[in-house]
């Protein structure tokens, strides 16, 4: 149920299905989960811890260890799928056609070895034929685009010898060194500083228009969506809950999730004490509620029936913007609620 | 690691930086300053007296057995006396000491390849690969060294070569084992998991990854062996299943000189306080190298530059 109208995703994901070995027999954790990501563009995912943002991403990048499986569904890198490669061969895409950049820079890099040695150890697995001074200007200039200064000098340095900032445009240096098409980036920014993040978050735009990757982007910040995305995708629960343009999420939510995460938010305006929060908690392994995943939570079912007996499907509710709500149409009106809660608090003057 | 394109006037203040920092931190601790002492004055008397004009471990001269160390006789002075054939005994324990510390390193080497390598494959791969390599341990470990070690010996014949191998192939449990538990943690690390996303193999990320992060402990665990190994070898060349005469080693010279250790003592107790001082030596060395945690030996010394 592709929203979008362009001919040829680059990347696809369809009804992607990721279960969980338990005592209780297998648990779905991502369920039924389809997007498409067209060349160059900027997709952001957002949701909550547990949502099952990171996992599809691993599964995406044929990751899933453990106890987790992909139990069904498809994923298909410019046509051609990648859940039924070899190994040898998803090795081969992995770092050369996707690439990740993970939350914590901290521990992404090896710290007994040099900098730009790690580095250049990407371009020395998928290009073996390069020799060795090819790869080292290679490795400098690459740094020199993230923005590390004296890249010579610092290509010979340990990761301790790098701050935060640094080594997260070191690991986008890394990640960039192959030219891929879809760069992964989980919580790029996550583990920065404020300041810093802001910097990281130019430079993974500014590289990523540069190579003309398409990015994916891992976040439970909506304002650096807001900022930096093309479209966004909802997840909660392991379920998608709605995705669409960025603009149109945020002026028009269909589902009264996406309401939920943007009242969330710490507003300026409003004093911290009377910050909005969705009540209840997310669902666990275990206690995964029947129909939509949201039900317990959800400020608009008003006790209806439907919300627990059936999965709503995923309606369209604009110009490639769809929702999976039963009651999407009412979610517009609901939004003047969730404002008016968040507005008495503040008159009130009462912790909620 | 990419030393070699640094330019050469950097690799000499680099190497004179090293230096500095060595002494830096032998003289930072009292253990450190000990085993340098210790292993300073045994590689002294190994390397030394050999070049030395005196220097002759083999020729017999039974005029002068048994001389006490210090006795000069006939205007030539024996430091550490003679023993019953009259030979120089610092001169034997001199070539004594090469034999041990050749057989000792090259078994530490041997062991350690075999071990570290066992190790991070049993640890990275996990499952029936693991069982394998741990069933070996413990199988290897449920038969004492020693006697092993005397039944393989007593069949392959003594040879320094097949003494190394010997000692070599049945040392490298202790490396194997703490290699397979630094790789379980390891293997869970994010810059494996940032090497795997970027498409490198198990191969790459054993040899890239997990290696330059368990080598420094892993020539830790080996000083330590290289004390046991000495020793080892010295028990088997007294047991006359090692060295064999009239080539010296340490086990053997005390082996040889416990007849007279009534009489004089020297013969056997030369030798012996050389084990020591090596022994001790290379385990306050690691004691050093342990404790102070500050030294790593995989990483640099902090950036002159």
């Amino acid at each position: 149920m592709s929203l979008s109208s362009n001919p040829v995703p680059i990347l696809s994901v369809r009804d992607l299905v990721v279960e969980v070995a338990t005592t209780n027999g297998p648990v779905r954790i991502v369920d039924r989960v389809s997007f498409d990501i067209q060349t160059g563009e900027v997709f952001g995912i957002v949701g909550e811890s547990g949502s099952g943002k990171s996992i599809t991403m691993l599964a995406v990048m044929g990751l899933l260890t453990g106890r987790t499986r992909l139990a069904g569904g498809d994923v298909l890198l410019r046509g051609r799928s990648l859940t039924g490669m070899s190994r040898e061969e998803l090795r081969q895409i992995r770092g050369r056609h996707l690439s990740m950049i993970f939350q914590d820079p901290m521990t992404s890099l090896n710290p007994v070895l040099r900098v730009g040695d790690q580095i250049a150890e990407i371009l020395n697995i998928h290009r073996p034929d390069m020799t060795r001074a090819a790869v080292r200007d290679r490795v400098i200039e690459l740094l020199g685009l993230v923005g590390v200064p004296s890249p010579e000098r610092r290509y010979r340095q340990y990761p301790h010898e790098y701050s935060g900032g640094m080594r997260q445009r070191a690991m986008i240096a890394m990640a960039i060194a192959n030219d891929p098409d879809i760069l992964i980036a989980d919580e790029p920014t996550t583990a920065l500083d404020v300041t810093i993040q802001a910097q990281v978050m130019e430079l993974l735009l500014a590289v990523r228009t540069r190579t003309k990757a398409a990015m994916i982007l891992i976040t439970h910040d909506l304002g650096l969506v807001a900022e930096s995305a093309d479209r966004v995708a909802v997840m909660y629960g392991g379920r998608l809950m709605e995705e669409g343009p960025v603009d149109e999420i945020f002026s028009r939510p269909g589902h009264p999730y996406t309401v939920g995460l943007m009242a969330s938010r710490p507003r300026l305006d409003v004093a911290p004490e009377f910050l909005y929060s969705i009540p209840g908690q997310p669902p666990g392994l275990t206690n995964r509620p029947t129909g939509c995943v949201f039900n317990p939570r959800c400020g608009l079912r008003n006790g209806r029936d439907i919300c627990t007996t059936s999965v709503p499907p995923f309606d369209p509710v604009g110009r490639a913007h769809g929702a999976a709500c039963h009651f999407w149409r009412e979610t517009h009106g609901w939004i003047g609620e969730v404002g008016a809660v968040v507005h008495d608090a503040t008159r009130v003057r009462e912790p909620l | 690691m990419s030393t070699t394109d640094m330019g050469k006037p950097l690799a000499t203040t680099r190497s004179f930086a090293g230096l500095r920092s060595a002494l830096h931190i032998i003289t930072q601790s009292y253990s450190m300053m000990l085993a340098a002492l210790l292993l300073l004055a045994v590689l002294l008397l190994i390397i030394i007296v050999p070049l030395t004009p005196g220097y002759d471990p083999y020729s017999q001269n039974l005029a002068v057995s048994l001389a006490t160390p210090f006795e000069t006789i006939d205007g030539r002075t024996y430091i550490f006396g003679t023993d019953t054939l009259g030979r120089d005994l610092l001169s034997r324990v001199a070539l004594a000491g090469r034999v041990s510390l050749l057989i000792g390193v090259s078994a530490v080497a041997i062991s350690l390849v075999i071990g570290v390598f066992l190790g991070l494959v049993a640890g990275f791969f996990r499952g029936v690969v693991e069982s394998a390599v741990m069933g070996l341990a413990d199988l290897q470990l449920s038969i004492p060294r020693v006697l092993l070690l005397i039944a393989v010996a007593a069949i392959v014949g003594p040879s320094i070569a097949n003494l190394t191998i010997l000692l070599g192939l049945t040392s490298w449990v202790v490396y194997g084992r703490v290699a397979r538990a630094m790789a379980l943690s390891l293997r869970e690390r994010e810059f494996v998991l940032s090497a795997v996303t970027q498409g490198a193999s198990a191969a790459w990320n054993i040899r890239k990854h997990l290696l330059p992060n368990v080598l420094p402990q892993m020539l830790i665990v080996g000083s330590f062996e290289l004390g046991q190994i000495i020793v080892f070898e010295a028990s088997l060349s007294y047991l006359g299943l090692g060295i064999q005469p009239p080539l010296p080693s340490w086990g053997m010279m005390i082996s040889e000189g416990q007849e007279y250790l009534e009489t004089d003592p020297w013969i056997a107790l030369l030798p012996g306080i050389a084990i020591f001082m090596l022994v001790t030596g290379v385990q306050f060395l690691s004691q050093a190298f342990t404790s102070e945690g500050q030294f790593d030996l995989a990483s640099p010394p902090k950036a002159s530059t």
